[in-house]
C-alpha cells in the first residue's frame, strides 16, 4: 500500500497557487467550451494537450482535468437554454432543464445542474480516491497472461457497448491496433509500415492521431453541417425574481436521494470501460422518474430531473479513472486523452503507477478536489458570462479551432509531418463516423496497442504457446470466457434491437 | 443525394474487406521484415488484425446490421475543406504559420458565410496573434 507520507506529499504538491491557477484556467476553459455546442471538453482536451508540454506533469494533468470537469458543467448551459446539449452527456439534462428555462427560470435550471454536477463528481472522486489504491495492489498480482485477457475483455466490452454494431466495433478496434503497430515492433525492433518515412520509426504520434480523429474530423463535420445556418441566440430574461434565479438549500436538499442515486449509478457505470456518461444520465433520470411520487411532473421542468441527470453524468468522470489508474485501461475517450497526456509526460499508467508515481497520483487526486471546488465557484460566477461568450459566431470558433489544431500538433510533433498525419486521421475519422464505425473504440485500441502486443509476446513466452498452460491462469480463462459470452450477448441484443426497429 | 442505407453499409463492408485483403497480400509482406524466431513476429499482430478486418468487412457486406445514410454532397464539401486546409499546411511549410494562419482563418470564415468585418478581423488577426503569443512568447516554442 501507499505510505501516508506519500499521500500527504501528493496532496501538498497539488495544493499550490500555481496548480490552483491551472485548475482554475482549465475549469473556466472547460465550462466555456462545454457551453459551445459542438466543441465540448474532449475536443478542447485534445487541442490543449500539446500546449501543456511546457508544464510540469501535475500542472498539465490538473489543467486537463479542469477542462474535463468544467466541460460537464458547461454542457448543461445550452441544453437548458436552447435545448441543444453542449455535450452528449447533457442530453438528459435538457429534458427538464429546457422546460424550466421556458418557464422563465433558466438560471435556476443551470444552477441546479451545477450543484448536482459538483455533488455527483465529488462522490465519484471520493470513491476513486478510496478504492483505486487497493485495486492497484490486486492488479499488481496479475501477470502478462491475465493482463492480456483483461485487455481482450476490455476491447470486447467497449466494442459491444459503443456504437450500433458489434462487427463495426471489432473492426474499429482492429484498425486501432493495426495503426499501433506502425514503427519498431516490440519483440524484434524491426521497423514496420514506415514507407520510407523515418519519422514513423517511433510510431504514429499520439497527439496527431488523437487530435485528428477526435477534434479535427469533428470540426470539419460541424463546418459542413453549419454552412449557411445562423446560430441560435442564447437569451436570459433580465427581469427574473430572485427566487427564480437561485436554488434554495431546501430545493437542493429535496433532491438529495435523487443525487445520491445518480452518483451511485454514474460511479458504477463509470468504473466499467465503455459505458459513457450519456447512458448513466438517462438511466439515473429514468430511475428518478420511476421512484418519484409525481412522475408526470418529469419532462415539465422538475428540478429532480435535472439533478438526476447531472449528478450521474458527472459521477462517471471520476470513476472512469479507476480502470485507467489501476489497470492502465482507459474507460472513456476523456480517460484515453488523460492517458496520452501522462504518456507524453513520460508517465506509464497502470498498477505500477501507485508504486512508482504515488505522489503524482495523489497530487492528481488533490487537483480533482480543487477542480470540483473551482467548478462550483467558476460556475456560480461564470454561467451568465458563458451565455454571452457562446454567442460568438461558429465561423470564428471553428476557424480558430483549426488554427489551434495545426499549431498544437506542429508544436507537439516538432513540425508539419505530424500535421499531415493529423489530416490523414481526420479524414479517416470523418469517414469512419459517417459509416458508423466508432472512433472512440479506434482511439482506445490505438492507445493500448503497444501494451497489447507486449503482453501477447510475454504471455506466449510464459505459456510456451500451449493453450493447456492456461489452466495455471484461471483468472485469464474466466476473463476470456466472459469476453466470448459478452460478444455473443451484445451481438444478440443488437440483432433483437435491429429486428425491433424493422418491425 | 442520400445513399441507400443498406447499400452504403455494404459498400463500407466491402471497402474494409478490400483493405484487409490488401494488407494480407500486399502491404504486410512489403512493409514488414521477415523474422524466423520468436512467438510474436513483426507480422503476427498486423496479420491477425488484417484477418479481423477482412472477415468483419465481409460480414458487414453480406449481412449489414444497421441502416446508415451518408450524405454524398457533404462528403464532397468535406473533401474540398480538407483540400483547403492541406493547401494551407503546404503554404505554412513554404512561408510560415504567422503569414498563412490569417489567410487560412479568413478563407474558412468566408466559406462558412461570415461577412461581418469585425468578426473577420477577430478571427483572422486576433486569434493567430493569441496563438503566436501563447506558443512563441509564453511557451518559448517556435511555430512552423
Amino acid at each position: 500500500m501507499v505510505d501516508l507520507s506519500v499521500i500527504l506529499a501528493g496532496f501538498a504538491d497539488a495544493f499550490t497557487l500555481t496548480n490552483l491557477l491551472f485548475v482554475f484556467a482549465g475549469v473556466a476553459l472547460g465550462q466555456l467550451v462545454g457551453a459551445i455546442p459542438g466543441i465540448g471538453p474532449v475536443m478542447a482536451m485534445a487541442i490543449a494537450i500539446p500546449f501543456t508540454f511546457a508544464l510540469s506533469p501535475l500542472a498539465a494533468i490538473a489543467f486537463l482535468m479542469g477542462i474535463n470537469k468544467g466541460g460537464l458543467v458547461g454542457g448543461a448551459v445550452p441544453a437548458v437554454l436552447i435545448n441543444t446539449p453542449g455535450t452528449p452527456d447533457a442530453a438528459a439534462t435538457a429534458l427538464d432543464g429546457h422546460p424550466l428555462a421556458k418557464q422563465g427560470k433558466p438560471e435556476k435550471a443551470t444552477k441546479m445542474a451545477l450543484f448536482a454536477s459538483v455533488t455527483g463528481d465529488t462522490v465519484s472522486d471520493i470513491v476513486l480516491i478510496t478504492v483505486s489504491a487497493p485495486l492497484a495492489v490486486l492488479a499488481l498480482r496479475m501477470g502478462p497472461v491475465e493482463v492480456l485477457a483483461l485487455m481482450i475483455f476490455a476491447f470486447t466490452v467497449i466494442a459491444g457497448l459503443i456504437g450500433n454494431s458489434v462487427t463495426k466495433g471489432v473492426i474499429a478496434a482492429a484498425l486501432g491496433l493495426l495503426c499501433a503497430t506502425v514503427g519498431l515492433d516490440p519483440e524484434h525492433a524491426t521497423p514496420r509500415f514506415y514507407f520510407g518515412w523515418f519519422e514513423l520509426y517511433d510510431g504514429l504520434p499520439l497527439a496527431a492521431v488523437a487530435i485528428g480523429m477526435l477534434a479535427f474530423s469533428e470540426i470539419i463535420r460541424r463546418i459542413i453541417a453549419s454552412r449557411g445556418i445562423a446560430r441560435p441566440a442564447i437569451e436570459i430574461p433580465r427581469d427574473q425574481d430572485r427566487a427564480d434565479r437561485r436554488v434554495s438549500f431546501a430545493e437542493y436538499w429535496a433532491c438529495r436521494y435523487v443525487m445520491a442515486r445518480g452518483a451511485a449509478i454514474g460511479t458504477a457505470l463509470g468504473a466499467l470501460p465503455g459505458i459513457g456518461s450519456t447512458a448513466a444520465a438517462f438511466m439515473s433520470y429514468a430511475a428518478a422518474k420511476r421512484a418519484d411520487k409525481d412522475p408526470d411532473s418529469f419532462g415539465k421542468g422538475n428540478l429532480k430531473g435535472i439533478a438526476a441527470a447531472e449528478s450521474a453524468n458527472s459521477a462517471v468522470m471520476g470513476a472512469n479513472l479507476i480502470p485507467l489508474l489501476t489497470l492502465g485501461i482507459p474507460g472513456s475517450i476523456g480517460a484515453a486523452l488523460i492517458i496520452s497526456a501522462l504518456v507524453i509526460h513520460g508517465i506509464q499508467p497502470g498498477p505500477l503507477l501507485f508504486e512508482q508515481q504515488g505522489r503524482l497520483v495523489y497530487g492528481l487526486f488533490g487537483a480533482m478536489i480543487m477542480a470540483n471546488v473551482m467548478n462550483l465557484i467558476v460556475g456560480q460566477l461564470g454561467l451568465r458570462l458563458w451565455t454571452r461568450v457562446v454567442r460568438a459566431p461558429e465561423a470564428v470558433v471553428f476557424s480558430s479551432a483549426i488554427l489551434l489544431c495545426i499549431a498544437g500538433v506542429a508544436l507537439s510533433t516538432g513540425g508539419l509531418f505530424g500535421v499531415a498525419i493529423m489530416l490523414i486521421f481526420a479524414a479517416l475519422g470523418y469517414a469512419m463516423t459517417s459509416f458508423g464505425y466508432s472512433v472512440v473504440i479506434f482511439i482506445i485500441a490505438f492507445f493500448l496497442g503497444d501494451r497489447f502486443e507486449r503482453s501477447l509476446s510475454q504471455a506466449l513466452v510464459i505459456t510456451n504457446g500451449e493453450p493447456s498452460a492456461l489452466i495455471d491462469h484461471p483468472v485469464a480463462i474466466l476473463l476470456i470466457l466472459v469476453s466470448l459470452i459478452s460478444l455473443w450477448r451484445f451481438g444478440l441484443s443488437r440483432r433483437r434491437a435491429a429486428a425491433g426497429d424493422a418491425s | 443525394m442520400i445513399l441507400l442505407d443498406r447499400s452504403a453499409n455494404r459498400l463500407s463492408g466491402l471497402a474494409c474487406a478490400a483493405f484487409g485483403a490488401a494488407l494480407l497480400f500486399w502491404i504486410i509482406p512489403t512493409a514488414t521484415e521477415q523474422v524466423s524466431y520468436g512467438w510474436v513476429k513483426p507480422q503476427t499482430v498486423p496479420t491477425a488484425m488484417a484477418w479481423v478486418i477482412l472477415i468483419g468487412g465481409l460480414g458487414i457486406a453480406l449481412r449489414p446490421e444497421e441502416g446508415i445514410a451518408p450524405d454524398g454532397p457533404a462528403f464532397v464539401r468535406a473533401a474540398l475543406l480538407f483540400a483547403l486546409v492541406a493547401l494551407g499546411c503546404l503554404a505554412i511549410d513554404w512561408t510560415g504559420f504567422v503569414i498563412v494562419a490569417p489567410v487560412l482563418a479568413l478563407a474558412v470564415m468566408l466559406w462558412m458565410g461570415m461577412r461581418s468585418w469585425l468578426w473577420l478581423a477577430v478571427g483572422a488577426l486576433g486569434v493567430p496573434f493569441v496563438i503566436w503569443l501563447a506558443a512563441e512568447v509564453l511557451l518559448g516554442r517556435p511555430l512552423p
